[in-house]
This record gives C-alpha cells, sequence and structure tokens, in this order.
C-alpha cells in the first residue's frame, strides 16, 4: 500500500511538485490541480509547481473521493466514513479506503488518474526499454514508486520519455529523468504500485539481486563476511597452529599448561561477564523503557507509516497464521505496509499466500533466486522496497504484543538521533510443549530479558535477536542493511551499529515465537547461530585496534567476551568435562600432562561455570513469573553439552560452508496447527478493518491478472475542473 | 450498568456492553497497583554501613577473619531475604543465597538449618502479596499466551484490598503459589548447596 505524506493533516508536510523528495505514492489526490503530465524542462530545469487551488484543507481528498463515488466504486456513506478516518488517523484518503477494502488497487488508480489529470497504464514489464531502464537505478525507483518505460515521439516529432509513476506526476520525476536521459520531455502516467514494483523485480531483477547481495561487500568490504578469514587471521591461525605443535614436540608439559590455562581464562571470563551482564540486566526487571500511558497518549494521526518486512521460505502452512498474528498491532491499518518476502523457487508458499488472500497492506515480494540463499538477502530486497520510515522484521509465527509498535516508536523518539535499532524481547508460546522448549525458554528468557537488559544499561554492544528488531529505515539503509553472507545477520548488524557510532537499545514488548521442539531441528537451528557468532567474530576484529578506537575498551571487551566467548565456552566444555571424567575415572592420569593445580582450576572452572549457567537459568523464570520451568533450570548443564554438539558442528561448517544456511522448520508446535485461521480483517484493531465482503482483492485479481499494455487502458474520466487541454 | 467482576470468567455469550466493562474492570484492576518498590539503594547503603560497623568493632575487639565474616554473612542474608520474599526482587535472592553460600563455607555444618532458612523463606515468598502485585504487574504488562492461569491467579490476588483482608484473617488462596514457593527454594538454596557439594568435591577429590 502506497501511504505517505500529502494528505493536508496538521503537522504533516505537503509534497508538492518540486520538493525534492517527493518520491512515494499520495493516495489522496493532493496536488491534484497539475497543470498536466507531459513536462517540457530545459536540460537540469526544475519546472515551478502550479499554485495550488484554494479549496480548504481537504479539497483534495475530497476531490479524490467525489471522483470515486462518481466511479460507482464508492458510496457516499463510505466516503464520509473514510474522510472521518483520514481526518483521525491522518492517512491519505486512498489508502483509507484501500486498507477498507472499499476500492480495488485498480479502481483507486483510476480515480487518482483522473484526479491528476494524467493517463492510467498498466505496465507490462515487457513494455520496459531495458535500455532506458539502465539509466535508472532500482533502489531509487524502488522508494519513489516510478519507472521509466519508453521513449517515444510526442505530437510535434520530438522524443519524450515515458514514465509510469504510483504517485503524483511531479516535477522532481521530470528533472531526474532529464539529468539521467538528456531529453527534456517526459510525460507521465500513472500505475498502481504493483505495477511498479513488478515492473522493478522483472526488469530491475539482476541489479536487485545484486544490489541485495553484494552492496554491503562491495561498499564496505572489511564489514561483510563474504571473506571469511582475511589473510592476517589465516597467518596468524597457523602461527598459532605452528606454535602449537611445536611446543609440544619441544616441551608438551608447558605447552598443555598454557592452552589449557588460557582455555580456563577465557572461559572464566566468558561466563563471569554473562553472570555480571546479566545480574545487572536482573536489576531492572521490572523497569519499563515506555509505560502504557505513553503509549495511550500517541495520537494515531502522529504516527508514521512502518513497514513489516516477512522472510518466508518453504513455510507454507504458516503464512496465514501471520494475517491472524498481525491482525492484534495496534497501529492504524493505513500506516502498515506489510512485505512478505517469498522466495521465486517457493511456489508452494507462494500458493499459499496467494489463497490467504491478505488484504492490501500486504504485499507480496517475490525475491528473485540467487546465492546465498539467507535471510538477510531476502530482507535487503525487502529493505529497497520499504516505504516506511521505520522498519521492522517478523518471523511468519511470531505473535508480537499489540502494542509493540507504538513503544518502539516512543522508545525511538526517546532514545535520540544515534539510536538505530530498539529490540524487542523473544519468549516462546509453546513453553510447555516439552522438555525442549522448556529449556529453550528459559535461556530465551534469561538472554532478552536480563542479558540484553543488562548490556543496554552498560552500554555494551547488543547483539540482535532474530526477529523483532526496529529500524529507522533511512539508517539501515546508510549501515548498508544485513550482510547476506552472515548466518547471524542480526547479531552483525547489532555490533557493526556500534562500531559505527550508532546505539541499540531493548523495549518492553515481547514477541512470542514457537520453540523449537525437535533435537535435530534444534541442532541445526544452533549451529546456524553459533557459526554466525563465529563470522561476526571473524568480521569486527579484522582491525582490533579501529574497534576500540571507535567503541571503546569496555564495549570491546564486552563484545569479545559475550560474541566471542560464546562460542569458545561451547567449544570448551566437552574438554573440560573430559577431563572431570579422566580424573575421575584413573585419579592423578592427567598429572604427568599438566599440574595438579591446573587440573583443580579446570574443574572448579566446570563446576562454577555450570553453576553460573544453572543459576541464571533459576533466575530466567522470574521476570514473567514462569515459574513452573524454573526447576528445569537444574538440567540446564546437559541442555549445554548439546550446545557443545551443534557448536562443533558450527565450527566444521564455518570452514567447509561458511555461507550455508541451516533452515529451521517452523510450524511443527501443536499450538500452530490451527484449523481456522482468521484473515486480518477478522483481528482486533484499533482501526477497524474491512468487513469481509469488501476484501476485494483474491488471488486471481492480485498476481495472475494479465497486465493491460498501456494503449489498451481505457482512458479515464476528465477529473472535475480539469480540462481536456490540461491532460496529456 | 455495575461494573464487571473483573475476576469472573467472560461468558463466551456474553453481549458487547459487558465484554467492554469486563475488559475496563480487567484493565482497571490491573493498572492499579504497581509492584512493590523497594528503594535498593538505600537498602545497599544500609547494609555497607552495618557492615563497616561490624567489622570495624570485631577487628577492634581482635576476633579472627572467620568471626568477623560469619555476621556479616548472616547480615548480608538476612537482610536481603527479606528483600527476596517480601519486594519481590530477584536479584535479591542471588544475593541472599551468595551470602548463605559464604555461611556454609565458614561453617559447613550451618547447611542443614541454612536449607530450613530458605524454605521458610520460600514459604514466606508464597503468600507474600509482593509477588501477587508483581505478578499482577506482569501478567498486565505482557500479553499472557504462555500462562494464562498464572495471569488469571495473579489478577485474583489483587482484587482483594489488602488490609481488610487480612483483617479477616488471611486469605492464603488469593495469594499462594505453590510453584513460585519451590522456584524461590530453589533460588535461595542453590548457592549454599553448590557450595557445599563443593566443599564435598574437593574433599573427596584429596582423600582418595
Amino acid at each position: 500500500m502506497s501511504a505517505e505524506a500529502g494528505h493536508g493533516a496538521p503537522g504533516r508536510r505537503l509534497t508538492r511538485p518540486g520538493d525534492p523528495s517527493p518520491g512515494r505514492a499520495q493516495l489522496d489526490g493532493a496536488g491534484a490541480d497539475h497543470p498536466g503530465v507531459t513536462v517540457s524542462a530545459p536540460r537540469g530545469a526544475t519546472p515551478g509547481p502550479a499554485s495550488r487551488r484554494a479549496g480548504g484543507r481537504h479539497a483534495a481528498p475530497e476531490r479524490l473521493g467525489t471522483v470515486l463515488v462518481e466511479q460507482g466504486v464508492l458510496t457516499e456513506a463510505q466516503l464520509a466514513e473514510a474522510l472521518a478516518q483520514h481526518e483521525r488517523v491522518g492517512a491519505p484518503l486512498g489508502s483509507v479506503v484501500l486498507a477498507r477494502g472499499w476500492v480495488t488497487r485498480r479502481e483507486l488508480y483510476v480515480g487518482l488518474a483522473a484526479v491528476w489529470g494524467a493517463d492510467l497504464a498498466f505496465v507490462d514489464p515487457v513494455d520496459v526499454d531495458e535500455e532506458l531502464a539502465r539509466r535508472f537505478p532500482a533502489a531509487m525507483l524502488a522508494r519513489e514508486t516510478w519507472v521509466p518505460l519508453r521513449v517515444e515521439e510526442d505530437g510535434d516529432g520530438l522524443p519524450q520519455v515515458v514514465v509510469a509513476t504510483a504517485g503524483r506526476p511531479s516535477a522532481h520525476i521530470a528533472e531526474v529523468v532529464v539529468q539521467r536521459t538528456g531529453i527534456p520531455r517526459v510525460r507521465q502516467v500513472v500505475t498502481t504500485d504493483w505495477d511498479v514494483q513488478r515492473a522493478l523485480r522483472t526488469v530491475w531483477r539482476d541489479e536487485l539481486v545484486h544490489d541485495a547481495v553484494s552492496a554491503l561487500a562491495e561498499r564496505r568490504p572489511d564489514e561483510s563476511a563474504s571473506t571469511v578469514f582475511v589473510w592476517p587471521q589465516v597467518a596468524g591461525a597457523i602461527a598459532l597452529l605452528v606454535a602449537t605443535v611445536t611446543g609440544l614436540v619441544l616441551d608438551p608439559s608447558l605447552t598443555m599448561l598454557v592452552l589449557v590455562a588460557t582455555v580456563n581464562v577465557a572461559v572464566a571470563l566468558a561466563v563471569g561477564a554473562k553472570a555480571l551482564i546479566s545480574t545487572v540486566g536482573t536489576a531492572w526487571e521490572t523497569v519499563e523503557q515506555v509505560t502504557a500511558a505513553e503509549v495511550a497518549a500517541l495520537a494515531d494521526a502522529e504516527l508514521p507509516v512502518y513497514t513489516i518486512l516477512v522472510p518466508v521460505y518453504k513455510e507454507a502452512g504458516i503464512v496465514g497464521l501471520l494475517m491472524r498474528n498481525l491482525a492484534d498491532l495496534d497501529w492504524p491499518r493505513e500506516k502498515l505496509e506489510i512485505l512478505l518476502l517469498l522466495e521465486e523457487d517457493d511456489p508452494e508458499t507462494l500458493a499459499a499466500a496467494l489463497a490467504a488472500a491478505p488484504p492490501d497492506i500486504v504485499r507480496i515480494v517475490v525475491v528473485p533466486h540467487s546465492l546465498p540463499k539467507t535471510k538477510p538477502r531476502a530482507c535487503n530486497v525487502g529493505l529497497a522496497f520499504a516505504r516506511g520510515e521505520y522498519v521492522v522484521i517478523y518471523d511468519a509465527e511470531d505473535r508480537p504484543d499489540a502494542d509493540q509498535l507504538k513503544k518502539s516508536l516512543i522508545a525511538f523518539r526517546k532514545g535520540g538521533d544515534d539510536l538505530v535499532c530498539v529490540q524487542a524481547a523473544l519468549n516462546y508460546f509453546n513453553a510447555r510443549e516439552n522438555l525442549l522448549t522448556r529449556m529453550f525458554t528459559l535461556e530465551y528468557s534469561s538472554w532478552f530479558d536480563y542479558t540484553l537488559a543488562g548490556l543496554d544499561k552498560l552500554r555494551l554492544p547488543i547483539p540482535l535477536g532474530g526477529t523483532s528488531n526496529h529500524f529507522r529505515t533511512d539508517m539501515l539503509r546508510d549501515l548498508g542493511g544485513w550482510d547476506p553472507y552472515n548466518v547471524t545477520e542480526d547479531a552483525d548488524l547489532g555490533i557493526r551499529a556500534s562500531a559505527r557510532g550508532h546505539r541499540v537499545a531493548v523495549v518492553n514488548s515481547t514477541t512470542y515465537e514457537e520453540a523449537n521442539m525437535a533435537v535435530g531441528n534444534w541442532i541445526r537451528q544452533r549451529s546456524r547461530w553459533i557459526k554466525g557468532y563465529m563470522q561476526t567474530v571473524l568480521v569486527h576484529t579484522r582491525h582490533p585496534w579501529r574497534l576500540l578506537r571507535s567503541v571503546g575498551p569496555r564495549q570491546t571487551a564486552g563484545f569479545a567476551l559475550l560474541i566471542g566467548g560464546t562460542p569458545l565456552m561451547f567449544l570448551a566444555a566437552p574438554w573440560l568435562y573430559a577431563m572431570l571424567a579422566v580424573e575421575l575415572l584413573w585419579p592423578g592420569a592427567l598429572t604427568p600432562a599438566l599440574p595438579g593445580w591446573l587440573v583443580q582450576v579446570s574443574l572448579a572452572n566446570l563446576l562454577l561455570g555450570n553453576g553460573v549457567i544453572i543459576y541464571l537459568s533459576l533466575l530466567a523464570g522470574f521476570k514473567r513469573r514462569t515459574y513452573g520451568l524454573v526447576p528445569f533450570a537444574l538440567l540446564s548443564p546437559l541442555y549445554w553439552l548439546l550446545h557443545s554438539v551443534a557448536s562443533y558442528k558450527a565450527l566444521w561448517q564455518l570452514v567447509v560452508n561458511p555461507f550455508y544456511w541451516e533452515k529451521t522448520d517452523h510450524g511443527l508446535s501443536s499450538h500452530v496447527q490451527v484449523e481456522d485461521v482468521p484473515s486480518m480483517d477478522d483481528g482486533p484493531a484499533t482501526v477497524r478493518p474491512a468487513p469481509a465482503q469488501a476484501t476485494a482483492t483474491t488471488p486471481v485479481a492480485r498476481d495472475v491478472v494479465r497486465l493491460m499494455a498501456p494503449h489498451a487502458v481505457p482512458a479515464p474520466s476528465p477529473a472535475p475542473g480539469t480540462s481536456p487541454e490540461d491532460r496529456a | 450498568m455495575t461494573a464487571a467482576d473483573p475476576l469472573a470468567v467472560l461468558r463466551p455469550d456474553a453481549p458487547p456492553a459487558e465484554a467492554e466493562s469486563h475488559a475496563e474492570s480487567r484493565m482497571r484492576l490491573a493498572t492499579a497497583a504497581g509492584p512493590p518498590r523497594v528503594p535498593m539503594r538505600r537498602v545497599l547503603l544500609t547494609c555497607a554501613l552495618v557492615l563497616a560497623v561490624e567489622t570495624v568493632v570485631l577487628l577492634a575487639t581482635e576476633r579472627s577473619l572467620h568471626d568477623v565474616l560469619l555476621p556479616g554473612y548472616l547480615i548480608l542474608m538476612v537482610a536481603f531475604g527479606l528483600v527476596f520474599c517480601l519486594g519481590a526482587v530477584t536479584v535479591a535472592g542471588f544475593a541472599a543465597g551468595a551470602a548463605a553460600a559464604g555461611l556454609v563455607v565458614l561453617e559447613p555444618d550451618a547447611l542443614l538449618p541454612l536449607l530450613g532458612g530458605a524454605a521458610l523463606l520460600a514459604l514466606g515468598c508464597g503468600v507474600a502479596p509482593g509477588w501477587a502485585r508483581v505478578e499482577a504487574w506482569q501478567a498486565a504488562h505482557s500479553r499472557p499466551l504462555t500462562a494464562e492461569e498464572e495471569a488469571a491467579v495473579a489478577q485474583r490476588a489483587l482484587s482483594v484490598d489488602r488490609s481488610r483482608a487480612w483483617s479477616r484473617g488471611v486469605r492464603l488462596r488469593n495469594y499462594w503459589r505453590s510453584d513460585r514457593v519451590l522456584a524461590a527454594f530453589l533460588v535461595l538454596a542453590f548457592h549454599p548447596l553448590l557450595a557445599a557439594f563443593s566443599l564435598w568435591f574437593i574433599d573427596w577429590m584429596q582423600r582418595r
């Protein structure tokens, strides 16, 4: 859904011809008095905006409404209600009627074209001149929702560029076209934002994929995991290996002492850091970053457009559920944009998504096939199309708290200009399904409720969780988006943001996910996470001094101990257990190789480490008062041994298949296998969504419709008050 | 129309007006009480002051380090145990447990009495209104997806005016939660048990 400025609401900037960045579609017909859509401009010149007709604040929306009523697609009663809603939430009238399902997208754009006095065209991607297309960057076109179509001759035999825009024809578009083509005449026709998106996906496919995959690696290679090991790291590893082997040959006892002591110190520091950070977080367990009163004080009219990215791959079974979960969000539908990111080679999920007949605020973006096939790659494509001021990622099975978007918005407003991301807590809705889900829930509760809160309070770098990270869209783009080569792109992004001087904060809102309930599935998922942590450490320690200078010693230590220490703990644990077993079964067997005191220290380290882990898990049940889970904390050492299994798999994969994305199966829980999944329109919402009969978008209408060539589109009715000459 | 009982289960066939009234009552109930706010800074300062005085006095009377540490740990354990029990501050349980572990290191024979004390304190947590208030607050601030029953119990606990309830006789069922008692006991007892096990293990390893 295109929903942006230009609606005349208080406090909102009107986008008018000549504005520097009008690029987004305006769905209320604002600026309808534009003199025409064929713009002749001298090279580099900017045609000036026409004077705005004095018609009251809502002249343009009312005019669009009148047109829609005249065209018979909207009733007078609906128009009155839509205008009231437009007034209340400050969203464009077009967004209101679309969100309520009272008009189809095509009907709306027919009306808009009439109001804007422009021709309407339904764009078939094959009609786009590819040579012309190459002059325009896809990212810009996606943000501004227009595409160049072709060069043709006008009535005077002069060349003119035809562009199709999903927004009001504007001087800005004309200027860009003139700058990039040198052709001074530009004809702007109106099309739907879906047509623009489809054309972009088809014609600019290679560029979109390239940007999503390689932009970070090309712009900032030092921050990309596309190179797993840089040569100093390889040299360091080889030197370490050679030194170890040499030491074992020359002086085995000393070498073993150094090795075991180093591992012990590292593990003790990592465990200690985790305990300290989590304890600090514990002290803030009833502190709210955003209160309910602050949420209640937010007026809908001041809310910006929010984009929700939902990457889905081979999860056909739970696409319908997504609609129900997101339906609960307390945010005006008119200001919500949901991008469902599906992969090209996943027709089952696409079919399921189409069958779910999502409302108009959901856009299905089919991500072109390319490698690496990772979630961050899909998210980068989604980011290119995102039109919200803020963007958040949810998984398909996520159930965010209803007020999460509002709380995040307030957290951004309170957090200052350097706040790039707000992380909501994650927890599980199927915690009591089996032992594994219980352990997983305890671990997640400890991590999100205490560890991240502690990191936030100590102002240490925060590795983001997999979903429910809310970003300022422009800052995220500046950061380069997600690294598609990093399999924990979220953790990497949090660290990268800190390294670039930005801040990540947590907010007191929760998203409920599905806990992994099968051991094999869990190991796959966990090995990916641990491999991603390893990648993140490798990336951000390429220039340790630079890191130290940019974030400071305390933050560097926090990063090293938490992100680097976590895989290290898991890798070291089996060796410490092995020492314990040997010492128990054959007392004194280790003494020839190691000093007795070091054996004692190692065993104490193992004991204390497990004690800390158990204790943190014991506390984890308290914040959410899930006391029933607390006794299971005593099994944490067994659970952590599973981590060790996953960590060795991760280490192996880091070497042989570093970019491979271990897919986690979702939808296994009985909690998500519901028989009747209502649509978004059935969910409770602040703004009551469209009545069922008005959800006109059918699968056929959505994606299988054959787009018409421009010349085949019937001319729209003249806009009231627009002379035929004004319409090119 | 009288206000709906927020503790009652809303009938599935309730008319919209009743549902709305019910929702309002529940919201009012949930937001009426916040979690108990314990001035932790004051608690910490007081403990530090008492400890300092105790240490100075005992050192001045030429007591051993053992004699100095023992009452110190005891003071910390009691103070933070009370904060944990009455104020429902989880991190205080950590401190109380750690102090108890210190006592076990000094006096290994004190384990059983300490566990008995932890059990009593945990029973106290089972009936302490502070915990019910925190639970109600938590239930009101989080979508109760995994713990509807916990939220319901917590909401019920709030419904009773505390002064009247206690004056009419303690209505334990409004505050009592067995799982809370077990969890509190584990938190309080874990440290001393770990300390005792460590001492036993070290001793056993050396005697083998």
